[in-house]
């Protein structure tokens, strides 16, 4: 390629107007080592692209790099569906353990007739039944009795001590 | 190594090339595009719905360089390097000692801003077309057309600078 055709690729790159083609074809030209010496101030500009079009990765160490580090501990990424399988087993797991659940429960309260399984005592014996009653009541006064000794003595013992407060203050 | 590995695996050089263009510096480079690999591993089901793989990677290595190289700054601000700025524009003291054209179009490239210099590596060195480079750093082609010529404009304004005085 003469000067005249080099000067007009070259303005037409600088307005980036040219295909890729064409600069490369600017590339080969100052790279041949016959560069126009009029033009010898754009050589470093190719001669720079051509030289970082060469840079490149330790082949090796990159590769065996990437190697250790995906198959570490063997751990392998889930695909989409093993993920949708996981969570479809998860939900199923859910869903039958709560019926499970729910079926025993009726069973329950089926076998009980009440929400609440209570002993029941049948006495058919008037006398036996007045003395079961009386002790089921004298069980419950005993209760509320102490109840309302504690509850007295926490009064007197109250007492006590308001009545200490007063005469210090005296 | 599996089938998807491999798959990607072409791409690593320009990757690393374009991660050196953000971050400057070869071991973070490299430390970008292995973790780009290990991400796009662990999402590799996705893939199938993503019509540009190579589009996809470089905007993932761009995202990670511009989070490595401001991590680095945060970091050098904490250490009071003021000095430290985006890219590595070169200073007049270095521009003098510099005589070798190579390393002066590399102080120029890497002076232009972060955009243009992105632009600069897809084009120039990747070779890409600019309906590429605009689905790979997600602009429109107008932008890419507007930066290349800027990043061309600036780089031949310094160059013919350069030859003038004899550097």
């Amino acid at each position: 390629m003469d000067y005249n055709d080099i000067i007009l690729l070259l303005n037409k790159y600088w307005d980036g107007e040219t295909s890729l083609q064409e600069e490369k074809i600017l590339k080969d030209y100052f790279n041949s080592g016959k560069t126009d010496p009029r033009l010898s101030a754009y050589a470093p500009m190719f001669q720079y692209i051509q030289k970082e079009q060469q840079v490149s990765l330790d082949n090796d160490d990159f590769s065996s790099e990437i190697t250790n580090k995906t198959t570490r501990d063997n751990v392998k990424p889930l695909k989409r569906n093993q993920i949708w399988m996981r969570m479809a087993a998860a939900i199923l797991f859910l869903v039958v353990g709560a019926w499970i659940y729910c079926s025993l429960q009726t069973d329950n309260l089926n076998n009980t007739g009440s929400k609440y399984a209570v002993k029941v005592y049948e006495v058919e014996d008037p006398e036996e039944a007045k003395i079961i009653v009386k002790e089921a009541l004298m069980m419950v006064s005993g209760k509320m009795n102490q109840g309302a000794k504690k509850a007295s003595d926490g009064i007197n013992n109250f007492n006590k001590i308001k009545n200490i407060i007063s005469r210090k203050g005296k | 190594m599996n089938d998807f590995l491999y798959h990607i695996h072409q791409f690593k050089d320009s990757l690393y090339r374009f991660s050196l263009r953000i971050v400057g510096r070869t071991d973070e480079a490299e430390d970008v595009v292995q973790e780009v690999f290990i991400k796009a591993w662990e999402k590799q089901e996705d893939y199938s719905s993503i019509q540009n793989t190579e589009a996809f990677l470089v905007r993932m290595t761009k995202n990670l360089s511009i989070d490595k190289l401001r991590s680095k700054h945060r970091r050098a601000e904490q250490l009071g390097d003021e000095v430290m700025k985006l890219g590595t524009t070169a200073t007049p003291e270095k521009n003098a000692e510099v005589t070798d054209t190579i390393e002066r179009m590399e102080d120029i490239v890497a002076g232009l801003p972060e955009k243009q210099k992105m632009v600069f590596q897809l084009r120039e060195i990747e070779g890409k077309s600019y309906q590429e480079i605009a689905d790979c750093l997600d602009i429109s082609m107008d932008q890419v057309k507007v930066n290349v010529f800027r990043a061309r404009k600036t780089i031949k304004e310094k160059l013919l600078k350069a030859d003038a005085y004899g550097l």
